[in-house]
């Protein structure tokens, strides 16, 4: 897979196309945000779900995967972040962009939303919440004194897998699929782990939720403990034209566990505001 | 893209995809595109065959971004059967599911004879079987290629390949693509398929085959592949109905369907290992 220097970063990304190599527009293109210490393999089901219609980009996150891993002790922010994954467009050639991500690389697309709301074409989030539950801080902390220390004892795999049930509804996993997002997360160096926890552990977004433009659709399972389905029903009072789907039955990890209905979900919703109504249909990105 | 260099120093071009899930094993199928045309055939193929296989599409030899054979190279399949040989060693894989287009069927068949544990099974997308009988001037068509140029002849004959409605930007490029291969190899790989019979070799093949064919094929009857495939000692035969001879790019998703169902009958289950 390539990658291509975006900043101080040489970032892996692979940006598939088989729509039909004649044509003269090239087809939208979809950008797919990975989540909490985890890298582009965690798409792979996306693919060919969307690649005969639309471009597909997914890319290793600052630290993750095989992308540049930033000296220990450097802070994250939703800046870099953000200002990363539009560098990676700018370097592509892409104007706009479809953006899914999937718990906190949904954090990071409302963050671009705000800030660059030119450049997304929509916005999907799976399993995202808004604002992390304090109970949830303290099941990561594992009775340890807060997450990072908790990390810095039992290792990213270690603690992941202690704490596995809360991204992966393991009740809906394949056999093997938990042991696989186990080690890919033990990829991740602990100090990554550590600073993207400082930084997603803090956000509240409720508050500016109202001033997101771009079209967006909530897809998540109604058994999160993470992005839960009390708020995503409330987040009509901050985003009236938002679309929430709840899967019912489900826990964390619907990208994951339900890849082929999030992509149904996804074309339903592009088809609706594409079709007659009060928006116009969607730009080519 | 990425790029094996052969013993006698020919380089092979290859892309690599893979979309299945990470957590299983994935067998290797190596799709090789008929002849005149390259790997860039196959992107219809990809996002289906990727989300269960490892696939791995070639340039051979002659082909795409591939080395050139020699102008003095002696035209038959057992070099491109050999070149397919050497490629899955480079590769470090023993073996893989082989599926073969158009005039590739003929190294298909030969490279399934000469190299029967390199293939676990082979599919073969419009099989020719005896080109002496075609009702086509191989000749005439080989001095086109080399006073005309291959796009020339690509775009006259092109109606053979493509059914008359299809879209005519697909027509177009396929004849752009055709005419990237010198005029002086097409027209020696011409010269040769007038030669080719592959009715005694059929019954040598051991490997599970597969053969999807179009009874609109203006090249062969449907009634010859229907008795060829009898000949096949492990072989089944997929017919599109009103689909040309070349039925990967004119009737791709009912092929990769069928292709799946195929292989899926011939993977082995993979081991997994248990949830914690």
């Amino acid at each position: 897979m390539p990658f291509v220097q975006v900043g101080d970063l040489q970032i892996r990304y692979e940006l598939a196309d088989y729509t039909e190599p004649w044509r003269q527009e090239p087809s939208e293109t979809f950008l797919l945000y990975h989540g909490y210490a985890r890298n582009l393999s965690f798409w792979s089901a996306w693919v060919p779900l969307l690649g005969r219609d639309y471009r597909v980009l997914r890319f290793d996150a600052r630290g993750c995967g095989e992308t540049t891993k930033p000296p220990v002790g450097a802070a994250f922010t939703l800046d870099h972040l953000v200002g990363d994954a539009i560098g990676l467009m700018d370097k592509l050639g892409l104007d706009r962009v479809h953006w899914v991500g999937e718990s906190s690389g949904g954090v990071v697309g409302v963050a671009a939303a705000l800030r660059y709301p030119d450049r997304l074409a929509s916005l999907t989030l799976c399993n995202t919440p808004f604002r992390r539950p304090a109970a949830v801080g303290q099941t990561y902390a594992l009775g340890e004194a807060d997450q990072a220390t908790a990390i810095e004892k039992y290792g990213v795999g270690g603690w992941c897998r202690r704490t596995l049930s809360y991204r992966l509804d393991l009740s809906k996993a394949p056999p093997g699929m938990a042991e696989w997002y186990v080690d890919e997360m033990d990829r991740t160096p602990k100090h990554v782990a550590i600073e993207m926890h400082k930084l997603i552990g803090t956000v509240d977004f409720w508050p500016l939720l109202s001033q997101i433009q771009v079209p967006a659709l909530i897809l998540v399972g109604d058994k999160s403990a993470i992005a839960r389905k009390e708020e995503m029903e409330r987040v009509h009072e901050q985003m009236p034209g938002a679309r929430v789907v709840v899967f019912d039955g489900y826990g964390h990890g619907i990208n994951l566990l339900a890849p082929e209905r999030c992509v149904g979900e996804i074309r339903a919703f592009l088809g609706q505001r594409a079709g007659v109504g009060a928006t116009p249909a969607l730009p080519v990105g | 893209m990425a790029t094996v260099t052969l013993g006698d120093g020919a380089r092979l071009v290859y892309d690599g995809y893979d979309f299945s899930d990470p957590w299983k094993e994935s067998e290797p199928v190596i799709l090789v595109h008929g002849f005149s045309k390259n790997r860039l055939f196959w992107y219809p193929w990809i996002p289906d065959l990727a989300r269960r296989y490892r696939v791995i599409c070639l340039d051979q030899r002659g082909h795409g971004d591939s080395s050139l054979p020699p102008q003095d190279f002696k035209m038959s399949t057992a070099p491109f059967a050999a070149d397919l040989d050497e490629f899955l060693g480079r590769l470090g894989l023993e073996s893989a599911h082989f599926v073969m287009a158009e005039f590739s069927t003929a190294v298909g068949v030969e490279f399934a004879i000469t190299y029967p544990d390199r293939l676990r099974t082979l599919t073969l997308l419009g099989l020719g079987v005896d080109y002496r009988v075609w009702p086509v001037d191989h000749d005439a068509w080989a001095r086109q290629m080399e006073t005309e140029g291959p796009e020339a002849w690509a775009r006259q004959t092109n109606s053979l390949r493509l059914p008359a409605d299809a879209d005519p930007a697909l027509k177009s490029w396929y004849v752009q693509q055709q005419g990237r291969m010198p005029g002086w190899l097409m027209a020696a790989v011409m010269r040769y398929a007038k030669t080719v019979d592959l009715t005694d070799r059929l019954p040598l093949v051991q490997c599970p085959v597969l053969v999807v064919s179009g009874d609109a094929a203006r090249q062969q009857p449907i009634e010859v592949t229907q008795q060829a495939v009898s000949h096949l000692p492990n072989g089944r035969l997929v017919v599109l109905h009103d689909a040309p001879f070349n039925v990967m790019s004119a009737r791709p998703q009912e092929c990769v369907a069928a292709t799946l169902a195929f292989l899926e009958q011939h993977t082995r289950t993979p081991a997994v290992p248990t949830v914690s």
